[in-house]
């Protein structure tokens, strides 16, 4: 994000990357018990966060997330978690 | 950190990344102390523990949305200037947001500029707010200025004259329409019959129906004066009228008026926009019209012409 030096940049996608997937992690673990609404809340809250930190293959996950909540897919939902995960552990 | 000393300013985000980058940028901030709310009623909650000299809000968060803790907050705290955040691109919650009292919305992801020009809105929304409150004029002064408001009586039948009333009355103008945190935007859309009654108005700030109406008749009191006694633009194919620094325009129909308050250049999009909006309202009502008698309940939805009319223009302004 314009403003910060590196060492701020690199600190601030850190603590968003241990934070998200912290998140994903209990969402994965109850998936089929969480109600549909959280999950889109979820995505549109990384659709929205992951371009303010640099991650734009958050925000088009987060997107898909999203809209597949909208439609109550779940199956959907869980690929495209699986997909944030691996995305995720490859940035720690 | 907190610091009992400085500014305070609340802001309310249910998503921890939005929270965790503010707090980042308020780091480069010591002058201000950033408290943060994870929801509506921690923000509420948080309020009322001390004083605050502007809050930012999320619009959508679950149980309670930003909207209506803006309502809420408005209702407690007035003179609170409030900054919208949403990644929601549909303007109708940024015309909502105004309504209820909101100095501003931002689209999410909040950037360290866009929200330290926020925070300089709000210093000088509160310096206007100080100024006006030690010289505020009271309603009534205001309608007998209405009543009265006439070339001969106020003395400016020369071009350009001025006269201490004049002063008074741009003040006053300035006073209830302009939204000192909203500069170079539209603030305000009046639809008025040709006798100056208010058919329908938008506003960015809170004007009320009472002072609608009054302005309404202000408006075209001052019309017919500005035509006749003081320059206004002939250029254009609005009548646009500069007061200190806003401006009002005015498109007329065959039965109906729309003016426009706003700070900044209008460009010619906006204008046709104007026009096409005024036009499409008189096609709309025009058998109302032509018999009008000033009863508003036989007109249709003559706002939605407002709000699209705001939205593009605004949107367009973004």
């Amino acid at each position: 994000m314009d403003g910060f030096d590196d060492e701020e940049w690199a600190e601030m996608q850190e603590m968003y990357v241990n934070h998200t997937s912290k998140e994903l992690t209990k969402i994965q673990e109850n998936i089929d018990n969480i109600e549909i609404d959280s999950l889109r809340t979820f995505g549109h809250n990384i659709k929205g966060s992951g371009g303010m930190y640099g991650f734009g293959e958050v925000t088009t996950l987060g997107t898909e997330i999203e809209a597949s909540a909208k439609t109550n897919d779940r199956d959907k939902i869980k690929l495209l978690l699986e997909e944030l995960s691996v995305f995720l552990k490859s940035k720690i | 950190m907190s610091d009992e000393k400085l500014p305070n300013i609340l802001a309310v985000d249910d998503d921890f990344a939005v929270r965790m980058a503010m707090d980042f940028m308020f780091k480069k901030w010591p002058e201000y102390n950033l408290i943060l709310a994870e929801d509506p009623n921690d923000a509420l909650t948080k309020l009322d523990e001390r004083e605050y000299m502007m809050m930012f809000s999320d619009i959508n968060m679950p149980v309670m949305s930003g909207l209506d803790l803006l309502k809420i907050v408005k209702e407690k705290k007035p003179d609170l200037p409030v900054v919208m955040l949403t990644s929601e691109t549909d303007i109708q919650n940024s015309i909502t947001a105004f309504r209820y009292g909101a100095m501003d919305y931002l689209l999410k992801p909040p950037t360290i500029a866009t929200v330290r020009g926020a925070i300089e809105k709000a210093v000088e929304y509160l310096e206007e707010m100080a100024s006006q409150q030690s010289g505020a004029i009271d309603m009534d002064d205001f309608k007998d200025m209405v009543e009265n408001f006439s070339p001969e009586k106020m003395g400016l039948k020369d071009s350009g004259s001025k006269s201490t009333e004049f002063s008074k009355l741009v003040n006053i103008l300035q006073e209830k329409l302009i939204h000192p945190g909203k500069i170079g935007r539209i603030h305000n859309l009046f639809l008025l019959s040709k006798s100056g009654i208010v058919i329908a108005n938008l506003s960015a700030n809170n004007v009320d129906q009472t002072d609608a109406d009054i302005l309404g008749g202000m408006f075209t009191a001052v019309k017919d004066f500005m035509e006749d006694a003081v320059s206004a633009s002939t250029t254009s194919s609005l009548n646009d009228i500069q007061f200190g620094n806003f401006h009002v325009k005015f498109a007329s129909g065959a039965y109906s008026e729309l003016a426009v308050v706003y700070t900044g250049i209008l460009n010619q999009e906006a204008e046709d926009a104007i026009m096409d909006t005024l036009i499409a309202f008189e096609f709309e009502n025009m058998k109302v019209l032509e018999k009008w008698d000033g009863d508003l309940s036989k007109m249709g939805n003559s706002s939605k012409f407002l709000e699209e009319l705001f939205a593009g223009i605004d949107k367009e302004k973004s």
